[in-house]
């Protein structure tokens, strides 16, 4: 049985038009107009237990939407869902033992006092007994490093630290699925890959089934195997994130370090993108120029020290990808 | 199981509370004394009214140290065992009904008590101490008077959730919000007298103040077993509504409505 | 030469105006755009106002005390007081805000003062809410009370005028309430004391010439007393009461008051946070 199932979810929300101006804000005052906005639009997905999926989009994509209605905080319009052999919206009790939810920007830590008092009233919530509790910390303890964090204040924390403290408070009392809202958001680089790398982790120890939406491709990149790509309220694509390069990019870029100052390079399906003495980078469309073409005829120009040939970074894949869907 | 589940988190929570105000020590021992000061100023100003005016509807300082008397002991109270209630709006405007939504344990109690902001020990004393002067301290009135207490406590915060739960409609409605809480509590120490033909009905029904001090002092000064009946009477429809109002501002937290699209 | 030309600082200061004008129409155009709560607002003050009317028909009623004034007139008196407190939005909850997120130290850095802003945002609200108390409020209590005060309309006309410019007075102490959640981690604690300053001495339940002497004189020498009794009491027909350039005259010198007030509350705030480093 897969631990999520998504079928046919739909949701739709009723906003308040503004209109500018004073006479705007009397005619709306008066009469308000109303708009109905759909931010699901019939999509259907099912996840396996273990597997750890990435929910991408753009803004309003409908990211958010689709976690708080799996994690039974929203009703959906229409559609069926069952998370963990459960109703969300339903069995919010039940369910809420088997789930854990880490809100980028809402904190479950109290914030005057040390995290360890959070995590004691999270375990009593739970009900989990002492022994239970003690070894559990002490193992999300020694995996995250928060030795030092357990009896510091929250408000003294920095933010890195106290989205590790957040995700330690959602993995405690052990749930089968854990959900991500933009776990990583105003994290720097480091702190980042530090919070990534130990969702990633612990969710292999536990066989815990993650969803995770952000904005950051990073996030989907080191913690995911499966990609979920949403826009304005429907799935664009639904694949393995080693996949979603293969398929979706018909570029490379090369780097080439060469020994003379500088060469002109001229050829169609290739862009140069940045240019400096001894160095250039070149944007090459793999549908019309082969890879080995280009470097035959870079070698044939000049001798070159060095030459490394990347993907486009993940981002600039997701905006092509976005693009086309548009067009 | 359940239950004894529930009360031993409810136990946590509550030494949390108490946690956490002490570790504001001095900002809250700062905020006692204004707070004090705050009631003593309004007190004095009833006795420069009733020293122009000997009576106000029959009532005499004595019923209003009692009525405030009761009317701070219920504030302390609130603030001290459910002070989350009164910032309802703001935590549905934050969003964080989200954390609470999926928590295991009640949510009106994860609500009440999961965000400290607030502590009431000292407004609880005060409270008592006015009661104290005010006199018809007997054997029979000290049970009775705690039992009216209780009822007044769970009838202001009844009234905080209900008025608190426009905020599921009302957008950034904190502001307003506390000043209701603040005029009921004033309200409910004017004489009662002064609400007569349908302001009469207003206090016992939308706005039941009358359950907090009125009839409470009917039952305490004039010995009324009938307004004891009717106070825990309305205890109890205030308690009932309160939370059905609650209930249907979920309602539309959880369909979404409330804030519309955020991706 | 180029630095004190008058006419770049006259520009200068005009376009600060402007931009203090800007945030003061948007906040009118937020406050007018929530219009359910400002209606609920409305309408509980409107109750507030009953009840305080009540409360001086009974007390005329027991005939207790011989009023100096009509009855009506203190109705009158106690329904714009009572309207006074309704009149200017909660200021000091922003600020408290403002100062537990952090998110002030953002907003201070910003070429315009942060109080003059959240003031201006103060009154843009504060106008939304006159629009409807003005009109709809004072019919109400007409309808209630069943005429005009003694006065007439130049007496309520006048009472209106300086509860508006009080209610700005009003807001500028609710700023400084605020600002001292830096110190105290909540404004309500300091904001509480002041209100009841401005309930007592300002006049909320009686005309302070109702007072004992002494509270009477203490009132006079405090902002409050033209915050509310000042203004209110235009529609109390009687001969002792205030002329309109005495209470003009009282504003501006509070005006000035607090202006100085704030500003050093402002510094103050700014060493503060330079001093948490935020």
């Amino acid at each position: 049985m897969s631990a999520i199932s998504v079928q046919n979810l739909s949701k739709s929300f009723r906003i308040k038009k503004q209109t500018p101006g004073f006479s705007g804000t009397l005619k709306s005052f008066f009469k308000p107009d109303w708009q109905d906005v759909t931010a699901l639009d019939n999509i259907s997905f099912s996840i396996e237990r273990g597997e750890r999926v990435a929910f991408i989009g753009p803004n309003g994509a409908g990211k958010s939407t689709t976690i708080k209605i799996l994690s039974g905080i929203l009703n959906p319009s229409q559609g069926e869902v069952n998370v963990a052999g459960l109703t969300p919206w339903e069995e919010r009790q039940r369910l809420s033992y088997e789930i854990g939810t880490v809100f980028g920007q809402r904190s479950q830590l109290w914030y005057h006092l040390p995290a360890r008092d959070s995590f004691t009233l999270l375990a009593s919530a739970y009900g989990l007994d002492k022994d239970t509790y003690a070894s559990r910390l002490s193992q999300l303890t020694d995996a995250f490093d928060i030795a030092d964090l357990l009896d510091k204040p929250v408000r003294q924390m920095s933010l890195g630290q106290r989205m590790r403290c957040e995700v330690v408070a959602s993995f405690l009392h052990k749930p089968a699925i854990l959900f991500l809202d933009e776990p990583t958001v105003g994290l720097d680089v480091s702190a980042k890959s530090v919070i990534r790398d130990l969702v990633y982790e612990t969710s292999i120890e536990d066989g815990t089934t993650i969803l995770l939406t952000s904005h950051d491709t990073g996030d989907m990149e080191r913690v995911c195997d499966r990609v979920i790509l949403i826009d304005e309220g429907q799935i664009v694509i639904d694949a393995p994130v080693s996949k979603l390069r293969s398929s979706y990019i018909s570029r490379k870029i090369i780097t080439l370090h060469m020994s003379v100052s500088d060469i002109s390079f001229e050829m169609q399906g290739v862009e140069i993108a940045e240019k400096a003495p001894h160095k250039m980078v070149l944007n090459v469309d793999t549908s019309q120029q082969n890879v080995s073409t280009v470097i035959e005829k870079a070698l044939s120009l000049a001798s070159m020290r060095d030459i490394s040939i990347e993907d486009p970074p993940m981002e600039d894949v997701l905006r092509s990808i976005y693009k086309n869907g548009q067009g | 199981m359940v239950a004894k589940g529930t009360l031993s988190y409810l136990w946590v929570l509550l030494k949390l509370n108490m946690k956490a105000a002490l570790a504001l020590r001095a900002a809250y021992a700062v905020r006692t004394i204004f707070n004090i000061g705050n009631h003593a100023i309004y007190l004095f100003l009833w006795v420069v009214i009733f020293k122009t005016i000997p009576s106000i509807g029959g009532w005499r300082m004595e019923h209003i140290l009692i009525a405030y008397g009761l009317a701070i002991l219920t504030w302390g109270l609130l603030s001290f065992f459910a002070a989350g209630l009164r910032t309802l709006p703001r935590q549905i405007d934050e969003g964080s009904l989200d954390v609470y939504l999926t928590n295991p344990r009640p949510l009106l109690m994860n609500i009440a008590l999961g965000s400290t902001q607030y502590a009431g020990p000292a407004e609880i004393i005060f409270g008592l101490v006015v009661l104290t002067i005010a006199g018809h301290l007997t054997s029979v009135s000290i049970p009775l008077l705690i039992f009216l207490g209780l009822c007044a406590f769970i009838v202001f915060a009844s009234l905080v959730l209900a008025y608190g739960s426009l905020g599921f409609w009302l957008k950034d409605y904190h502001a307003s919000a506390e000043e209701m809480y603040f005029n009921f509590f004033i309200m409910a120490t004017r004489p009662e007298a002064v609400f007569h033909n349908w302001m009469g009905w207003v206090i016992v029904t939308i706005m039941p103040i009358a359950f907090m001090t009125h009839i409470p002092l009917r039952a305490l000064i004039d010995d009324n077993i009938y307004a004891l009946g009717l106070t825990l009477f309305g205890t109890t429809l205030s308690a009932i509504t309160a939370y059905a109002v609650f209930r249907t501002g979920l309602k539309r937290y959880e369909s979404g409505n409330r804030f519309g699209v955020h991706g | 030469m180029v630095r004190d030309n008058p006419q770049k600082m006259k520009s200068d200061y005009l376009k600060k105006l402007y931009v203090l004008y800007v945030f003061a129409k948007t906040s009118f155009d937020d406050h007018m755009g929530h219009r359910l709560r400002l209606f609920f607002r409305f309408v509980m003050c409107v109750f507030f106002m009953f009840v305080f009317i009540e409360f001086w028909r009974l007390i005329a009623r027991e005939n207790f005390i011989d009023l100096p004034f009509p009855v009506d007139d203190v109705c009158w008196y106690a329904c714009l007081t009572q309207m006074m407190l309704f009149l200017s939005p909660r200021l000091f909850i922003s600020i408290d805000q403002d100062v537990r997120s952090g998110d002030i130290s953002y907003l201070l850095i910003r070429p315009i003062s942060y109080i003059a802003m959240r003031v201006s945002e103060g009154i843009g609200a504060m106008s939304a809410n006159a629009l409807l108390y003005y009109t709809a409020g004072i019919a109400c209590v007409g309808f209630y009370i069943g005429g005009l005060p003694s006065t007439g309309w130049v007496g309520l006309g006048t009472a209106l005028f300086f509860l508006y410019l009080g209610s700005i007075l009003h807001l500028m102490y609710q700023a400084i309430s605020g600002i001292t959640a830096l110190w105290l981690q909540q404004a309500e604690a300091f904001y509480r004391i002041y209100q009841k300053i401005l309930i007592v001495l300002g006049g909320l339940y009686m005309p302070i010439p109702l007072y004992p002497d002494w509270l009477y004189t203490l009132s006079k020498f405090t902002p409050v007393y033209v915050m509310m009794y000042g203004p209110a009491q235009f529609v109390l027909g009687w001969d002792n009461g205030e002329s309109s350039a005495e209470i003009l005259g009282l504003l501006l010198f509070w005006f000035a008051v607090t202006i100085f007030l704030l500003g050093w509350f402002y510094r103050a705030c700014v060493s503060r946070l330079e001093v948490n480093g935020g």
